[in-house]
């Protein structure tokens, strides 16, 4: 079996970190926990989240726990979220998933990912934003390294999925987890 | 069901085992996090990464 990359978006990081999913996020939960052990265990599989998509989860973790209004207590399970994707994602002793940094070489050409979108057939909801595209175009890049097969964007942006199916000779593979299975998982 | 419950069940017991102990110890703090007051939706987190 080749080595597979996997790139997590905000949505599917968000998935993983949450205590008690409902529905399609406890389907998506449930994929990456078993992708996570099954890597571990054949030491084929790379994990990377694109250093933008952290403060991205942050964000959303923050609306997340205090929506319904400000608590100490709301508080504090936000705080102990966020240091917890810090230990999980950028520290050396636990590194499940390591930081992939964005450079310019993944600006070059990004206008190609925001044209794929718009020509998408039967094209519904909103277009792709600023965020996905550098995701696809850092997919992209590290399709470069480890071959565009074998390079593939966990998701539960279902846009952001349909982007790169319809145009797979040119984008990495990208895999709506709320309605695919993960390839080498 | 906690994450190290769920994995136990679908890789079984001695598979789960045979993971490293330190990715174990990992599922173990993700298991640790609080949980929110109500389950968490799809439409939940995409209103919430827009």
């Amino acid at each position: 079996m080749g080595q597979y990359c996997y790139l997590f978006d905000a949505s599917a990081l968000v998935a993983l970190l949450l205590k008690n999913p409902d529905g399609d996020v406890k389907i998506a939960k449930g994929k990456i926990l078993k992708l996570l052990a099954n890597g571990r265990k054949n030491e084929n599989s790379l994990f990377f989240v694109p250093n933008i998509c952290m403060a991205e989860v942050s964000s959303a973790l923050a609306k997340i726990f205090l929506a319904d209004g400000y608590t100490e207590q709301r508080e504090n399970s936000y705080r102990q979220h966020v240091e917890f994707l810090l230990e999980w994602v950028s520290s050396k002793k636990r590194h499940v998933i390591q930081t992939y940094a964005l450079k310019r070489s993944h600006l070059v050409d990004i206008e190609h990912i925001f044209i794929a979108d718009r020509k998408l057939p039967g094209r519904k909801g909103n277009p792709l934003s600023g965020h996905d595209g550098i995701i696809i175009a850092m997919g992209r890049v590290l399709g470069r390294t480890y071959g565009n097969g074998n390079v593939i964007i966990l998701t539960l942006d279902g846009r952001m999925a349909d982007v790169c199916v319809h145009n797979r000779d040119f984008f990495p593979h990208a895999i709506d987890l709320a309605r695919q299975e993960i390839p080498g998982a | 069901m906690s994450s190290k419950k769920f994995l136990i069940s679908a890789m079984g017991r001695k598979n789960y085992l045979n993971l490293s102990k330190s990715f174990r110890e990992n599922i173990d703090l993700l298991d640790k996090l609080p949980p929110t007051a109500k389950p968490v939706t799809l439409k939940q987190i995409e209103n919430a990464l827009k």
